[in-house]
């Protein structure tokens, strides 16, 4: 028994003793070395706020945060990765910013910096089949089986709602086709993230209620290797809310 | 540094995603372990119709990845008018694929066996289902026990591609507390911890029954 167990234990050390060596050394250089450089994450799957069109990663947060580099003075240059990678790589300091459609809360907080939100607002739907009748209130989603996509508020939200059975799938287009095949009575989302799917389909074959009340706020994440950036990001941010370039960038993706 | 207290907060987390994932690997190795033995004693055989079929199945399961093997099983499976839930449904894709493995395994394990024993055994006047079942399978097995654990213990890990239909199994897990606290380095670390658990666990199991069958071998 010893001799099985043994192994294991050094495994499990090696293990830790990496970990703890990967943190000290995060702790002790900043990863960016150019102080002219902004390096910004981004999952670009998420349109409007961040998406692929003619091999370039363009969006609502893509330009907001161009923008912010441009007036701090500093050269930008986007990371496209999955939404998982980013947030390690955000921790070990390898990118700055995020960019992707974030929304903060307490918890997070603890761990990454956030902006204040530049776009609030964004209101949650139910999407079902135009097939089922109506929703009329949440609790007619009781026992029946919820897309959300992983992660974002819609999730969040749903989480803490008791009766409906939820289904964590990756983007948007998994939330469609799972309610398509019916492989799952409803879809959950924030309306700016699946408005794409809807201006290229239409909305006839489906039943949209508005859930009351619950709202998608999105900010800018920060690595906490990098906390000067914070009060500089913030400011260029207000500056742009005062003189309507957010109002400007917000027309230009459709977002209210 | 890893932050013990937010593993100690989502341990019930945790917990309930290494059972799912548990659950999985035990049902598709069961699925896995009996359908691909039977494929591997067909494989083995002498129909060539049967075994024809067999390398179209393990063509098929071995040359497409699971991940859209799973994808396929969730989303066609209700088309065809079988409705089981996600979770059936992945743990199903799993375990045929699994077997595809197997029974290649069981197969190699059925050559050691020398055609001069099955000879005898059939000049003694045993039927082939008889050969098969007490002279060349408890060989065959013996052999081929190592190589099922390692196949047993890739399933555990494969068991997360689960995740990408709602599964929620430990990698799941892992996704849902990510999201919820962005303290990504605690959670991977954790995740590690219980996977190797469930590993050690199984190469343990399959250790001591190795152990049994060399027994039963040399007594």
């Amino acid at each position: 028994m010893m001799k099985k167990i043994f192994p294991i234990i050094i495994v499990l050390i090696l293990l830790l003793i990496s970990s703890l060596l990967i943190w000290r050394s995060v702790g002790k250089h900043n990863v960016v070395k150019d102080e002219n450089l902004l390096i910004v994450g981004t999952n670009a799957e998420y349109a409007p706020f961040s998406f692929i069109e003619n091999n370039k990663i363009v969006g609502f947060d893509i330009d907001i945060i161009t923008e912010v580099a441009h007036r701090l003075g500093k050269k930008i240059e986007i990371k496209d990765m999955p939404f998982d990678a980013l947030l390690p790589k955000l921790q070990f300091g390898d990118i700055q910013i995020i960019a992707a459609g974030i929304t903060a809360t307490p918890e997070k907080a603890k761990k990454v910096l956030f902006t204040k939100p530049h776009l609030s607002g964004d209101q949650l739907i139910a999407i079902t089949l135009a097939t089922n009748p109506p929703i009329q209130n949440l609790k007619d989603l009781d026992g029946k089986e919820v897309v959300v996509n992983e992660g974002y508020t819609a999730d969040l939200y749903m989480s803490t709602v008791s009766g409906p059975i939820i289904k964590r799938l990756a983007s948007p287009a998994e939330g469609f086709l799972a309610l398509n095949h019916g492989n799952a009575y409803a879809f959950v989302a924030a309306k700016s993230s699946v408005q794409p799917y809807f201006e290229k389909y239409g909305t006839k074959s489906f039943n949209i209620f508005l859930i009351d009340g619950v709202h998608d706020n999105y900010s800018f994440a920060i690595s906490k290797q990098y906390p000067e950036l914070l009060p500089a990001v913030q400011q260029a941010v207000d500056a742009m809310e005062q003189d309507g370039t957010i109002a400007a960038f917000k027309q230009k993706w459709n977002l209210s | 540094m890893i932050d013990f207290n937010l593993i100690l907060l989502y341990l019930p987390n945790l917990l309930s995603g290494a059972w799912i994932t548990l659950q999985i690997a035990a049902i598709g190795c069961t699925i896995g372990i009996f359908f691909g033995t039977i494929l591997g004693v067909i494989h083995a055989g002498k129909n060539k119709l049967l075994r024809w079929c067999v390398t179209v199945y393990v063509t098929a399961f071995r040359g497409t990845p699971m991940l859209i093997q799973i994808a396929a099983a969730v989303l066609l499976l209700p088309q065809l008018g079988i409705y089981i839930s996600d979770f059936w449904a992945a743990t199903l894709a799993i375990g045929f694929n699994s077997s595809a493995y197997i029974s290649q395994i069981i197969r190699s394990g059925i050559d050691f066996v020398g055609t001069g024993q099955i000879e005898a055994a059939k000049v003694l006047g045993m039927s082939s289902i008889q050969v098969t079942r007490y002279i060349v399978l408890p060989q065959a097995i013996r052999v081929v026990l190592p190589a099922i654990g390692n196949e047993l213990i890739t399933l555990i890990k494969e068991s997360s591609l689960a995740s990408t239909v709602g599964v929620m199994e430990l990698s799941k897990q892992a996704n849902y507390i990510k999201n919820r606290t962005f303290d990504a380095l605690t959670i991977y670390f954790a995740v590690a911890v219980f996977y190797l658990i469930l590993t050690t666990l199984l190469s343990f199991g399959v250790h001591l029954l190795e152990k049994k069958m060399r027994y039963h071998a040399e007594n």
